[in-house]
């Protein structure tokens, strides 16, 4: 038995041994629940999804789709000792901030994908918050039947607090305060979760509801138009999702519009030369209207999170702004998300 | 482990060879980052606009060809693209010269081609056919979407390609005018000591007994700096603070906005 054992007594949970991997339980893109009162509201966080696994030795953190990322984040070594002789499992996000306090996902993508040298050298210069929100295994159980409302006492009790990873509150109830307060701070909104739903492995349900500020969504990069100057660097990308497979044929993958803004001039050149890795001669996408220009065409492997507002007509993004790559998803996942109630 | 930095194929006659391009010649240069003094912290660069003194996004900048002074012809990268010489990956050969007609001042950047596995035959044969013939073959490609002159060369078994400088490149002596002093003939004692001069220091050439001195007292004042813990490490750029505004700038946030809903 481990040292924080007496967590878990009188909740009804479940002796296993502790699982390698977890699925990421996801939330539907939904406006505010008419019955607010069954849910709790906690801020979305915009950066990394990231799950902790601790066995009382070895830290370790994955992402959702079970990329060991560990490396990455070297000042969030220090869990380990914090949580010693215990043997946990955690759900959380890894955020990083831009000068003025807001959360930034463009920011943290300069940390993605690092090896721990260079990871070391980033960490001052763009240090990263692990943001807590669930805790799924505890001291030999399992806690994944439990509903939310005692996971998250199990959380709390946790008391994780520190420079590098906090345990934002959850507010029972209050969606449209909490709503206000993120919207005032520059959140991308928050997320409603059923008070008493159990964590349901790798399913997206309405038990946890995504209620966005601004639109965004992740798109596949199918290819790009180089910049006016002549560099060798993007000007705008081609986007698309995969529409809605139709009966006797695999998806294809559908054309959603161009964006040209939200770069830095780092990032035209990189994506520049990891697109070139990629490209083809033929176009992914189904349906792409005739381009005057240079436009070149990429295998579709490269995912992007584009914030907008709204789609045109022609079934095309308006004004939208490029916030970074996505490692943590893959292209066939990428779909047109639209809101349900 | 080095990484080819293009494919192509050698191309003459019916010939075609694919090959790997890598270079020959590696930076062995000492490279620095630029610091603050103050705080040891790596320095950012910006671009900005001094007409309104707004730093200037990279797809705002445009390029503009000088035509007389501050007036400019802006060229976009669609019209170049239009222009650029078609990518066909062939090293075309268009002539064998011999190599010592080759002034060296022609020469850029070294590269060797390495033959892919199918190809091996061929290549080889060309090797033996040059070294035969004491030929060099002068070739041009298209590297992404420039336009070189090369010399292809034997040198042991392998094929290097060497990127040339075209002939509008070399810039004559006659513009060195005035420059260049007018020759005085020499009497035959000075001519027959300065010979002597170069007697003595007659040697064969073996490159690997030049160091670059500069670069070894560099590495090793920098060596001894970093022995004698003689060095800097910038102190972690405390955003910390940031991350607790955040927090404590919902709770406020949130607190207001429990306010104006009971009212």
């Amino acid at each position: 038995m481990g040292t924080r054992s007496a967590l878990i007594h009188g909740h009804d949970t479940v002796a296993v041994a502790m699982p390698s991997h977890i699925r990421p339980m996801l939330a539907l893109l939904s406006e505010m629940p008419a019955d607010e009162d069954r849910y709790a509201f906690e801020y979305k966080w915009d950066g990394i999804r990231a799950f902790t696994f601790f066995d009382g030795h070895r830290l370790r953190f994955e992402t959702r789709n079970q990329k060991d990322i560990t490396r990455a984040y070297p000042e969030l070594a220090e869990l380990a000792p914090r949580l010693e002789g215990s043997s946990v499992i955690l759900d959380g996000e890894i955020v990083a901030f831009d000068t003025v306090g807001h959360p930034s996902f463009g920011r943290l993508q300069h940390r993605l994908g690092l090896t721990e040298d260079h990871a070391t050298s980033l960490q001052s210069e763009i240090p990263v918050t692990y943001m807590l929100f669930d805790a799924l295994y505890l001291e030999g159980h399992s806690l994944l039947g439990l509903p939310y409302t005692e996971r998250r006492e199990i959380l709390e009790a946790l008391a994780l607090e520190s420079e590098h990873w906090k345990t934002p509150p959850s507010y029972y109830r209050e969606g449209g305060p909490v709503l206000e307060a993120a919207r005032e701070n520059g959140l991308e909104g928050v997320v409603a979760k059923r008070l008493d739903s159990p964590y349901r492995q790798g399913l997206r349900t309405h038990e946890w509801r995504k209620i966005k500020l601004v639109q965004s969504q992740e798109f596949v990069i199918g290819g790009w138009t180089p910049i006016s100057t002549g560099a060798h660097a993007i000007g705008a990308l081609l986007l698309g999702y995969y529409e809605v497979p139709q009966a006797g044929r695999p998806p294809g993958l559908v054309f959603a519009g161009k964006v040209g803004t939200g770069f830095s001039e780092r990032d035209r050149d990189a994506l520049a030369h990891a697109l070139d890795e990629k490209r083809r001669d033929t176009s992914p996408f189904t349906d792409l209207p005739g381009e005057k220009g240079v436009v070149y065409f990429a295998e579709p492997d490269l995912v992007g999170e584009v914030e907008y507002r709204g789609w045109t007509n022609a079934g095309h993004l308006r004004q939208p702004s490029f916030k970074g790559l996505r490692i943590d998803k893959q292209p066939t996942e990428v779909v047109k998300e639209e809101i349900t109630s | 482990m080095p990484r080819a930095i293009w494919s192509g194929s050698i191309s003459f006659g019916l010939v075609n060879i694919p090959v790997k391009v890598y270079s020959a010649v590696k930076d062995t240069n000492i490279h620095f980052h630029m610091l603050h003094e103050k705080d040891g912290v790596r320095v950012r660069q910006q671009i900005v606009c001094p007409l309104d003194d707004e730093q200037v996004d990279r797809d705002q900048v445009v390029k503009g060809y000088e035509i007389s002074p501050e007036q400019y012809v802006t060229v976009t990268s669609d019209e170049l693209g239009e222009l650029a010489p078609k990518a066909s990956r062939t090293i075309d050969i268009l002539d064998f010269v011999s190599v010592s007609e080759i002034d060296p001042v022609y020469y850029q950047h070294p590269y060797y081609l390495v033959p892919d596995e199918q190809a091996r035959k061929a290549y080889g044969l060309l090797v033996s056919a040059m070294k035969g013939a004491g030929r060099v073959g002068i070739s041009k490609f298209v590297m992404r979407d420039k336009e070189y002159l090369a010399a292809l060369r034997v040198r042991g078994d392998v094929i290097i390609l060497e990127t040339m400088h075209f002939a509008d490149e070399i810039v004559g002596t006659a513009d060195l005018e005035g420059e260049v002093p007018e020759l005085q003939e020499p009497t035959d004692r000075e001519l027959k000591i300065a010979g002597q001069l170069i007697d003595m220091l007659a040697a064969t050439f073996d490159p690997e007994q030049y160091r670059n001195d500069y670069n070894d007292s560099v590495m090793d004042l920098i060596r001894t700096k970093a022995e004698g813990k003689e060095y800097v490490m910038p102190p972690p750029v405390k955003e910390e603070g940031k991350v607790i505004d955040i927090m404590s700038a919902l709770e406020k946030s949130l607190a207001r906005a429990r306010e104006a809903k009971s009212v």
